[in-house]
């Protein structure tokens, strides 16, 4: 039923590209993206579908609409999207998102924004500490379009430099992530000959006050290096409050609790090589210390293991234990993982095909996180399949995940 | 006295042709681009065997000192524009909404046509030399090699052809840094707004022999865009809203 579904939503959708045309002032995009997951035997985690749910084949359908208008004083922007997720397990959801929805209005080189918008900052390829609005995941392979944050924006723009004043999410005091609270930020660029250069403060109740740097710097005609650095006077882990300890394996509630932290530092440092040939490197590293800790991590799988075996040992019901497990798996939904972090990124631009192959490792475990894709691009219509595997050690940050690899493909095309 | 006007007349076609290289080129740029600030909507189409394989339009502002931003306007692209200001470059994809910097051979790799279209004046990129005068090369055209000046300039050499004493270009051969010859071009005119302008450049090229590329000018005209929309941080503006 889901191959039904997933094949009449791409005709259906597909008569939307029988009139072709070169100039637009809105467009629709589409998007369908299947993945097929395939699931560890090896993991800590392993319990029953009930409590943590494995789907096989997944499709995603994605339709949006940007464009805008402009009025005599103002213009207005909006990015909607609609997406409806398929599931083999014979769910289906559907989403409508205002993604970007502002008003800006512009005197000569000052402008004003009113909305909701995609502000996506930072220098940086598998991880950007300035990104300090939308935080969203580079490691995602996902081509749908971030959703913004709330905000009233107030910049000026020189020759070189510019300068923003925001205020997000206004009156947002109650929310539990960090990017949806409300926060003041102040933020400056600027770019030089051979550099660009950024900072940033930013204010919330959560972390006080983060001030941050980045910079991106032409070394030659083929080589760049970049590097920034966020400092949090507070943060905050989610820990499980029976890791580390051996007396008490299950709780009754949900296990997490939210533990601060003073002082936290996230920096990366990369380079970015191309060659003549259509070649192109990035190396990347970068430390977080807002993720789990090697101990942290090693004290949870800890954790697991021995909930493990009080599966095995216990006579009574295993519903309890099965739950635990799955609470303490909850861990591994963090957007960041490790700690430490070396990414290597190659893609070669072919006449017809590019290849792109990226190693993400945990170099405290030795575990990696591999994803190797190939792109095509054909007038209005882009095709791009892969796969992502996970390897190392079943009580490491990539080794110990559910998942043990995917197969993914993206249909895209616009009109 | 006689001999006195028969020495201006014998000497005045030498003065008429001194002209040197740089100053044909700075002809030959006014058919390409008149104004010091205009905005040109250019239309690119690729052809692979004879056969229409890509078609985008761009909206190309060019300001002075070698400022251009490069605006997509085809439905795939939407949201792509690539900024360059003198041997700068930054490029704002679609999705990302944040306007990368890029390195010169970043610039050179990517789609080739961006440079084709974004510069609009040889004689800010390169220097000029005669190779042969109409008077003496085959073509019976003015014959220039130019030289780039700057680096990220997309071909290092071109040997170009203009009309004798319209000076409007007929034909490029453009190389590569390597020295390989990367495109031939071939320019055609038009009268628009009262005067004749490059309507169009014809792209052999040379590297992947079934592959043309044909630019169309649809419209040069003078525009004076506010600055800030040169400056990168500028970029992430949405790309549907019409310039003012």
């Amino acid at each position: 039923m889901i191959y039904l579904k997933v094949i009449t939503w791409f005709f259906v959708i597909g008569s939307l590209f029988s009139v072709r045309t070169a100039y637009a002032e809105y467009s629709i995009s589409i998007l369908i993206h299947p993945q097929y997951n395939a699931y560890s035997s090896d993991t800590l985690f392993d319990v029953p579908s009930e409590y943590i749910k494995r789907p096989g084949l997944t499709s995603e359908q994605t339709i949006e609409l940007t464009g805008g208008f402009q009025q005599p004083f103002n213009t207005y922007s909006y990015l909607l999207s609609t997406r409806n997720k398929l599931s083999d397990d014979r769910t289906s959801k559907t989403e409508v998102k205002v993604n970007e929805l502002f008003m800006s209005h512009g005197i000569d080189n000052w402008e004003l924004i009113l909305g909701r918008r995609i502000s996506s900052w930072g220098v940086g390829y598998g991880f950007r500490p300035l990104d300090v609005i939308q935080q969203y995941d580079q490691q995602s392979t996902s081509q749908q379009s971030m959703i913004g944050k709330n905000q009233f924006a107030w910049e000026y723009f020189t020759d070189m430099s510019s300068w923003s004043l925001l205020w997000v999410n206004p009156l947002q005091t109650e929310e539990t992530e960090n990017n949806k609270l409300e926060s003041f930020v102040a933020k400056f660029s600027t770019n030089r000959e051979n550099y660009d250069q950024h900072a940033l403060f930013r204010y919330n109740n959560d972390n006080k006050l983060q001030f941050g740097l980045g910079r991106l710097q032409l070394i030659s005609d083929s080589l760049s290096i970049h590097g920034s650095l966020l400092l949090s006077q507070k943060y905050q882990k989610q820990l499980h409050r029976l890791a580390g300890q051996t007396t008490t394996l299950l709780s009754f509630d949900y296990p997490y609790i939210t533990k601060d932290y003073n002082n936290g530092l996230q920096a990366l440092a990369g380079l970015n090589w191309s060659s003549i040939t259509k070649h192109n490197i990035i190396v990347e590293y970068w430390y977080n210390e807002m993720a789990y800790s090697p101990h942290q991590w090693k004290a949870l799988f800890k954790l697991a293991e021995q909930q493990q075996i009080l599966l095995e040992q216990t006579p009574i019901t295993k519903a309890p234990i099965h739950g635990n497990i799955a609470w303490t798996a909850n861990a591994t939904q963090a957007q960041s993982l490790a700690q430490h972090n070396l990414m290597l990124r190659w893609n070669y631009d072919a006449n017809y095909w590019k290849p792109t192959v990226n190693i993400l490792l945990s170099p405290d475990d030795k575990s990696y996180m591999t994803t190797i894709l190939v792109t095509r691009a054909y007038n209005s219509f882009k095709f791009e399949a892969g796969v992502r595997m996970f390897n190392g050690a079943n009580d490491s940050v990539y080794g110990g995940l559910i998942i043990s690899h995917n197969v993914f493909m993206t249909f895209s095309g616009a009109y | 006295m006689y001999k006195i006007l028969v020495s201006l007349v014998l000497i005045t076609p030498i003065i008429s042709y001194a002209k040197s290289a740089d100053e044909l080129v700075i002809a030959a740029d006014e058919y390409r681009q008149s104004a010091n600030e205009t905005v040109v909507n250019t239309v690119i189409k690729l052809y692979k065997n004879n056969k229409l394989d890509r078609e985008r339009a761009y909206d190309v502002y060019i300001k002075p000192n070698r400022k251009s931003l490069v605006i997509s306007k085809t439905s795939s692209e939407r949201g792509q524009k690539v900024l360059m200001l003198d041997d700068k470059f930054w490029i704002l994809l679609p999705k990302t909404k944040r306007p990368i910097r890029i390195t010169p051979m970043q610039k050179l790799l990517g789609e080739a046509s961006t440079g084709d279209i974004a510069t609009m004046k040889w004689h800010e990129d390169y220097s000029a030399e005669y190779i042969s005068t109409y008077d003496k090369s085959e073509s019976g055209n003015d014959e220039l090699l130019l030289k780039a000046k700057r680096k990220g300039v997309t071909y290092n050499e071109i040997f170009l052809s203009l009309i004798p004493t319209s000076h409007i270009p007929i034909r490029a051969e453009l190389y590569l840094s390597s020295g390989k010859l990367a495109k031939v071009a071939y320019f055609e005119t038009a009268y628009k707004n009262d005067r004749e302008q490059i309507s169009k450049m014809i792209l052999k090229d040379e590297i992947n022999k079934n592959q043309h590329t044909e630019i169309e000018y649809i419209e040069n005209k003078p525009y004076s865009l506010n600055r800030k929309y040169f400056n990168p941080a500028f970029l992430a503006r949405n790309p549907s809203i019409k310039i003012q």
